[in-house]
This record gives C-alpha cells, sequence and structure tokens, in this order.
C-alpha cells in the first residue's frame, strides 16, 4: 500500500474524509462581486413603509444560510417585512424566500415548494438554522412580531410549520422577537434555542416622533423591553421555556444580536446579547441548567465610558488567536462600535481604541456584522452591514465596511479595494457568512432596506484555506459549540468554534472556516466536541472542505 | 474666551486699550468722575449727555454701560449698550462690548433673541455675526443659519482668533474635518503666545480633527501643543490633556499616556476621570489593589451621576479580578440602582 493510501485509510478511520477539493481561488486583489442580478428571484426586503413610519420598520430583512437539500451547497433563506397596521403579509412581495444554490452562481427560488413563504406570519425579523432534531437537515426558526415560528426540514425539500405544540409560543403577543440562536447549553446533544426579545409594541400602541421636524422612526426608549428567552430542547420537536429557570427572566433587555461561545474555557457555552439602549447581557452557564448575568463583572455591558448605546449585531469569536474568544458588536453614529478583547481572566478589557475600531466606527450606523476572514490570512476580520435608521441626513445611506486585522494588532478600513458591489450605498440590514461557492473564500449575502439583496462572491486572493464540516454523534448533529483548533506546520495556532449565529438578524455557514495564508497543510485539526471528546485529525490537507464525524465512544 | 466681560476700574488710558477709541471732549467731566471711580456722578453727567444730545457720540454709550455694570447694575449696563447700538447700530465698538455684556446678563436663550435683534439693525456687523454664531454653535448647533454667520465672520475678521475658531469648531462638529483643520490653523496663527488657555483649547480640537483626517502624527503634535499650553496655565483645565490620553492609548503608546495622565493628576489632583484612568492602567498591568484604591480617588471627586457610574461599573470589574465578589457586588448594586 502506498502511504497516500495509508493515510487516507488513516484519516476516514479517524472519522472524517474530504469531502471536496475545491478548485484554488485566483490570487491578488480580493473584490466582491454581486452576482444576485444573476437570479431570477423576486424578493426584495420590504417594511411595509407607505408614508406613516411604524417603529420595527428599519429591521428588515434578515438572513440564514443553510444547506437545506444536503447537496453540499449553502443555499439562502431571506426574511421579509408585513403590511401595517395589519401586520400581515398581505401579498407575495412580502414573503420570506428560500433560494436554492444551483451551484453555478444562481439561485433558484423554491419558496412555494418549501412552503416556507411566511404568508401566515406577521413581520418577520431573525431567522436562525439548525438541526434541532439531529436528523441530518436543517430546521428553521424564525423571529417575528406576532408568534414565532419553527419549520421542520422535511427532507424532501419542503417544511413543515411545526411551531403548534414545540413549545416555542410562549412570549406574549405584543412582543418583538428579533432573532434566535441555537446552541446545545446543556450538552445532552439536543439544540436549544436562545430568542432575543426586543420591546413590546403592536401597530395600536405604535408613537409617532418627530426629528428634526419631520415624522421619524421612535427610539426603543419609548417602548417597554423584554427578556431574552431561552428554550431546552426536550426531543421529539418538543420544547420547554426555561427562560425563568434558567435565570434569564430577571434580565430586562430589548435584545438584537446574539453571540454564542464558551467564553470562560469550561465547555459550556455561554450566551451574550447586545443590547438597543439597554446594557448588554452576558449569560456564563453554570452548568445546572442556570445561567449567571454576568455583564457587568465581565465588563461587557457598558461602552468604555459606562453608558448603554444601540447595541445592535454582534459576534463572539477569537480575533486575536490567543484561544479566547471575544466579543465584537456595532451600534449607531457616534456611539463607536465595541471591541472586547478576552483576558482569560473573567473579563474582557476595551480592544475598541488601540485596535482601531473606534476611529472607524464614527460616522457608522451597523447592522449586522460578524469576525470573517475574508482574506484567509489566519485573522479575522470585521464585517459590518451599515446605513442609518432612516434619511436623516447627508450620511444616512452608507455601505459595508470591511476592516482587516493586520496581525491582530490593529484594524484597517480595505472597503475602498473590495469592489463597487461591496460598496453599495444604502440602508444595509441583514448579513451573513458563508461559501456560496465552496472556494474557500469567504462570501457574504447582505439585505438593504427596500432593496434586492446582493450576494457577494468573493473573489479570493490564492492564500490557502481549510472548512470544516462536523458532524455530531453524541453532540448535537450540527456540532454547534466544537471548538477548533487548527496548528499549521509553522507552529501557528487558530481557533474557532462551530456557531452559525453571527451579526443581527441573520444566521452563517455552519462551517468553521480558517484561512491558513500561506500554509499548504494543516498540521494538526484538534476539535474538542460538546459532549467532551477530544479528537485530534494530523496531516490535513489545504484547499478542502473536510467532514468530520464524532468519534463515537 | 478672547473677550471678556470688562468690568473695570475707569480710566481713559484704559477705554483707550480696550475699546481703541478716544473719548471726545463732551465727556470729560464724566470721565473725571470716572478716574476717580465715583461711577454714579458719571452715570449722572453721561446720562445729562445722552438726554442733550442721544446722536452724538457712541462712546458715551459705552461709557455710561461700564460705569453702571461698575454700580452692578447689569441691567443697566446692559439698556444703555442696547441704547447706544440702537442709535449707532454701525459701531463695530459698541457691538464688541455689547456681545460681551449680553451674555452675563441674561439667560443664553434671551442673549441669542438680544443679540440678533441687534444683527437685524445691523446685519454687516461681523461682531455680531459672530456672537450670534456662537450662541447658536453652544445652544443648536444645527441651526442652519450657524454656518453662514460665522463663517462671513472669520472672513470678515480674519486676526480674529475667536471668529476663526469657532467656525472651526462648527466645520468639525459637522464632519468636515479639512475645512476645521484649516480654520483652526489660521486661528492659532493669530492667538497670542501667551494666551495659553486659547492655544490648549484650539489646539486640542485641531488634534482632534488630524485624527479624524487619519494624520495621527499631527494630531500628536497638535496634543503636544495644546499640553505644553496646559501646563503654563494657572488655573488649568485637564479636559484636553486627558483627551490626549484617551488618544495615545488608542494608539497604543500606553507609556506615554500614563506620563500625560501623571502630569494631569499632579496639576489636576481632584480630577476623578483621569483617577479613572489611572486605574485602568494599574489594571491592565494586573495591579488590581492598586486599581482599586486609584479608582477609589477617582469616585471621591467624581462630579455627577455618569463619572461616578464609570467608577462603579469599573470597580465591579476590578473586585471581581481581585476575587472580592462580595465588594463587587456592593458597586454592581449602585449601578443596577442608577440604571
Amino acid at each position: 500500500m502506498t502511504p497516500a493510501a495509508v493515510t487516507i485509510l488513516a484519516l476516514m478511520a479517524a472519522g472524517y474524509l474530504y469531502w471536496q477539493s475545491a478548485v484554488p481561488v485566483k490570487s491578488g486583489e480580493i473584490t466582491f462581486r454581486d452576482v444576485a442580478p444573476r437570479s431570477g428571484f423576486e424578493y426584495r426586503s420590504k417594511n411595509g413603509y407607505t408614508g406613516r413610519k411604524y417603529f420595527p420598520q428599519p429591521m428588515c430583512g434578515g438572513v440564514a444560510l443553510l444547506d437545506f437539500d444536503g447537496d453540499g451547497k449553502i443555499d439562502m433563506f431571506l426574511t421579509n417585512g408585513a403590511k401595517f397596521p395589519e401586520n400581515r403579509k398581505t401579498d407575495a412581495s412580502y414573503d420570506n424566500r428560500l433560494l436554492r444554490n444551483r451551484g453555478d452562481g444562481t439561485f433558484e427560488d423554491v419558496t412555494e415548494k418549501a412552503g416556507l413563504s411566511g404568508r401566515e406570519l406577521g413581520f418577520s425579523f431573525g431567522a436562525a438554522a439548525a438541526d434541532y432534531d439531529n436528523d441530518g437537515y436543517p430546521d428553521l426558526f424564525i423571529a417575528n412580531l406576532g408568534r414565532n415560528a419553527l419549520y421542520h426540514n422535511n427532507g424532501n425539500g419542503t417544511f413543515t410549520d411545526v411551531t403548534a405544540g414545540s413549545g416555542l409560543n410562549t412570549k406574549a403577543a405584543d412582543v418583538i422577537s428579533i432573532g434566535g440562536a441555537w446552541l446545545d447549553f446543556d450538552n445532552d446533544g439536543l439544540l436549544d434555542l436562545v430568542v432575543s426579545d426586543y420591546v413590546h409594541w403592536t401597530p395600536g400602541i405604535d408613537r409617532e416622533c418627530m426629528l428634526k421636524g419631520v415624522s421619524g422612526y421612535c427610539s426603543p426608549t419609548m417602548y417597554e423591553g423584554s427578556v431574552a428567552r431561552l428554550y431546552r430542547n426536550l426531543g421529539h420537536g418538543s420544547f420547554e421555556d426555561v427562560t425563568e429557570k434558567a435565570g434569564f427572566g430577571k434580565h430586562p433587555a430589548k435584545g438584537m444580536g446574539i453571540g454564542i461561545a464558551d467564553v470562560n474555557d469550561d465547555g459550556l457555552m455561554d450566551v451574550f446579547i447586545a443590547n438597543d439602549t439597554m446594557r448588554n447581557l452576558l449569560f456564563i452557564n453554570r452548568g445546572d441548567g442556570t445561567f449567571t448575568e454576568a455583564a457587568l463583572a465581565w465588563g461587557a455591558a457598558f461602552n468604555e465610558d459606562g453608558v448603554s448605546v444601540s447595541g445592535m449585531g454582534c459576534d463572539v469569536k477569537d480575533f486575536d488567536n490567543d484561544g479566547r474568544p471575544d466579543i465584537v458588536y456595532n451600534d449607531l453614529m457616534t456611539q463607536l462600535f465595541g471591541l472586547l478583547r478576552n483576558s482569560g481572566r473573567g473579563y474582557f478589557e476595551s480592544a475598541s481604541g488601540p485596535m482601531g475600531v473606534d476611529r472607524l466606527s464614527r460616522n457608522l450606523s451597523g447592522w449586522s456584522m460578524g469576525f470573517i476572514d475574508y482574506d484567509n490570512d489566519g485573522w479575522k476580520d470585521i464585517y459590518s452591514s451599515n446605513g442609518d435608521i432612516d434619511y436623516e441626513g447627508a450620511n444616512s445611506k452608507q455601505h459595508d465596511t470591511m476592516w482587516r486585522n493586520a496581525g491582530g494588532r490593529k484594524f484597517e478600513d480595505v472597503t475602498a479595494g473590495l469592489g463597487e458591489s461591496f460598496s453599495h450605498m444604502g440602508y444595509q440590514r441583514g448579513a451573513a457568512f458563508g461559501d456560496l461557492d465552496n472556494n474557500g473564500a469567504m462570501d457574504i449575502v447582505v439585505t438593504s432596506l427596500n432593496e434586492k439583496p446582493r450576494f457577494l462572491m468573493n473573489s479570493g486572493n490564492g492564500n490557502h484555506w481549510l472548512l470544516l464540516e462536523l458532524r455530531g454523534v453524541r453532540s448535537n448533529r450540527d456540532a454547534i459549540g466544537a471548538k477548533v483548533t487548527v496548528t499549521l506546520p509553522s507552529g501557528r495556532r487558530l481557533f474557532n468554534h462551530v456557531t452559525a449565529s453571527t451579526g443581527f438578524l441573520s444566521s452563517s455557514d455552519k462551517r468553521v472556516h480558517f484561512g491558513l495564508e500561506a500554509e499548504g497543510m494543516v498540521k494538526f485539526v484538534d476539535i474538542r466536541w460538546p459532549s467532551g471528546t477530544v479528537q485530534r485529525l494530523a496531516n490535513v490537507k489545504a484547499d478542502s472542505i473536510v467532514k468530520v464525524t464524532e468519534p463515537a465512544k | 474666551m478672547w473677550i471678556g466681560l470688562q468690568r473695570i476700574s475707569w480710566s481713559a488710558a484704559i477705554l483707550t486699550a480696550l475699546t481703541g477709541f478716544a473719548l471726545g471732549a463732551q465727556t470729560s467731566s464724566a470721565e473725571a468722575y470716572m478716574e476717580r471711580g465715583d461711577y454714579r456722578h458719571a452715570v449722572e453727567a453721561l446720562d445729562a449727555q445722552i438726554r442733550k444730545d442721544p446722536a452724538g457720540d457712541p462712546e458715551v454709550y459705552l461709557m455710561l454701560a461700564i460705569s453702571l455694570l461698575n454700580l452692578d447694575d447689569k441691567n443697566g449696563a446692559l439698556e444703555a449698550a442696547e441704547r447706544g447700538i440702537s442709535q449707532f447700530p454701525k459701531s463695530e465698538r459698541l457691538s464688541s462690548y455689547y456681545v460681551s455684556l449680553v451674555p452675563a446678563v441674561v439667560d443664553s436663550e434671551e442673549a441669542e433673541k438680544r443679540v440678533g435683534r441687534a444683527l437685524a439693525r445691523n446685519a454687516d456687523s461681523a461682531v455680531l455675526k459672530k456672537s450670534l454664531g456662537k450662541a447658536l454653535l453652544a445652544r443648536k448647533a444645527e441651526d442652519a443659519r450657524t454656518e453662514g454667520l460665522l463663517a462671513s465672520a472669520a472672513t470678515a475678521m480674519p486676526r480674529d482668533a475667536e471668529a476663526l475658531y469657532l467656525y472651526g469648531k462648527w466645520a468639525c462638529l459637522h464632519q468636515k474635518e479639512t475645512l476645521c483643520a484649516s480654520e483652526l490653523a489660521k486661528s492659532l496663527a493669530v492667538t497670542p503666545p501667551d494666551n495659553y488657555a486659547a492655544l490648549v483649547l484650539v489646539n486640542g480640537l485641531l488634534a482632534v480633527a488630524q485624527d479624524r483626517l487619519g494624520d495621527a502624527n499631527a494630531a500628536d503634535a497638535a496634543f503636544a501643543h495644546a499640553v505644553s499650553g496646559y501646563e503654563k496655565l494657572d488655573s488649568p483645565v485637564p479636559d484636553v490633556p486627558y483627551q490626549y490620553v484617551k488618544f495615545l492609548v488608542n494608539r497604543g503608546d500606553v507609556k506615554k499616556a500614563r506620563q500625560v495622565n501623571e502630569e494631569i493628576l499632579k496639576r489636576n489632583p481632584s480630577f476623578a476621570a483621569a483617577h479613572l484612568e489611572q486605574a485602568k492602567f494599574l489594571f491592565h498591568e494586573r495591579h488590581e489593589r492598586a486599581a482599586i484604591e486609584e479608582s477609589q480617588l477617582a469616585l471621591k471627586f467624581a462630579g455627577d451621576a455618569a463619572e461616578a457610574r464609570a467608577v462603579h461599573i469599573f470597580l465591579v470589574k476590578a473586585y471581581g479580578a481581585a476575587g472580592l465578589a462580595s465588594e463587587a457586588r456592593v458597586h454592581q448594586g449602585w449601578v443596577d440602582a442608577n440604571p
């Protein structure tokens, strides 16, 4: 037997295989090109504005990236608004949409077949995809004004609304739910769900606010806040609302983005919630079904000046490659985005100033966002979808921004070089990351208020990469919460973990992405599964999408 | 800043120096009273002079206003200046005195109205434009009139450091950093080298503009000039040097930031923000206990609830990191009770 064959067998025996060895991306400068116009779908985000400004309208256009049909190509689901004051999707222009990736750079609208138009729902906000029943097909949770919805993926291109009887419909009817995030907080192999609820609001209590003499959207301070809700997955499609039991219910929230990570490295997933005009929340998982809200003690509740901001999107990942997940969140103009470095000592230190985030974010109003290694150099960069709440002057329409992580020392704005599609001016909202063409360069799907979305394909730059698709066995099948450490031949170590929850209203490709820069081989891939199982893969080929199955013990 | 309220003991020489004009013959008796400090008789003489010839000489109104002010009759002084302005709307000297007097007598909203009325009578007055623009900038920077007023004043008075500063400040507030930096540079060029307060203020704002323009070295230089002025002030105001500390921290120059911060603490030992910053330096170096002691000083000197809140928030983290959970809870309780 040849050494190569031995290696392949050894790898297969270890529980993983190369799923695809993609064509290397081209060298050179990275640009993002919008390929959405190539596809003939009808979706444009529609917030229902017809002259009267209703409070939730600025928050329209969620994105979830998922491979719903298991063909290895990432598809997308886009949420949409509703007509007010009815809060109903009165015609197809308000429909949520499922777009199937054909693999040729075009996307096919399969909403009707899938049964995902959401016509029975009100205004939809965020979407979160995950395989909550471990059947191998990602399901969808949709956060709405009115009832939330859980759609079970039947595995044949159709979904069934299974909300009734699932136990997920425990929120008050007048609460706006912004988004959801899947996690296995009790490591029982079943994905649980945290939902960020925002404020109590109905069209009937909507207030009219004047800004600079014209009608404008009211601040969330005008409405009563809610709490984040936690649902424990009991199996068989049934969830228990453990909001009070787990300790979430004691903490007022006007929740927006949700970040999931094990911030204190105890093997349990913690929850960060960016709040709008209230302190942020950090729920530290105690491992007994309860959480301690510790944002203040961890230095994550307020900005550096001790002030609450209009927190929007967030992400919790390791940007400085020290093995500890850090926090980034965005907010509105002049508030300055927050970048918090995990000290490893039970608190975060503000890195916004030293890393340049303060200066870069001064004139931006950000919505979805997150860490993304767009240039495959092994350092996670920061993307933000931007645009003010509404037209409020010259700088209201904004473009997305990409801040390149310069070796963990500073973030620098590289937006201008990323091409015309990337710099589209508008009111950008939802955004999710994923490798839509499986070339190892992370792409971005972005919605903009009352416009067509953009599917921004990353040209790549020739750097090496690795995508890991983890499949849990004892752990939840999506392996959400699994921690991955990649060691390169140079000795360089990179860190990431499995989560789809990024940004605002959005849910990203759950595959774990690593940029490897010039290194064409990975010496070790170390995986700590949520079950506690530790797995090591050796000599993994770069530029590959590798499926790894959790070893059965 | 540049123009203070003139409440002075009288002498013709001082008035000439302050206002740039000499006394006329008809004011000689009043002048004699004023030189003796007999402002009551001076007022009588000046009133008589005005009754006799109200349109004779703007200086009479100015002297009357100054005399009344020295008698602690602020409203009377203001009225005298306004009477003078209505008689002599083109007198920039009267206008100058008037705009320095108004804010000391009435609230800012009323001051804005009064200066606006004066400007309506003398639409070309650069002094009044500057004054109204300044009032608007302070009270409602978004007012559409502000830019025109300040731009016009800055153009008409190219050697008026305050006019140039105000226009630069307006530009900075409206994200027009290039214009801001340019106007502030002009302002600095005509600011007397011993006007340290002005040098601190203008250089501080210039530094902010340069930083926003991405020229960190120019910003650093401007901040350094500001700190140099700060070190010469008899009554030092630490805000701009403190901004320099934050700037240096953001540049990653923690060593220099600490030096500047320690200088602030020497000169302004009751400045809470610098104590909190010092505590953060100590905390970052893992000296949790020392950081806690320092932040207690910040708490002691905190001027308002917002400042105190920032310290309490820091103390929750610092006590927690030091393993002093019960103390952390005390401060958490304060924060929770003061949302």
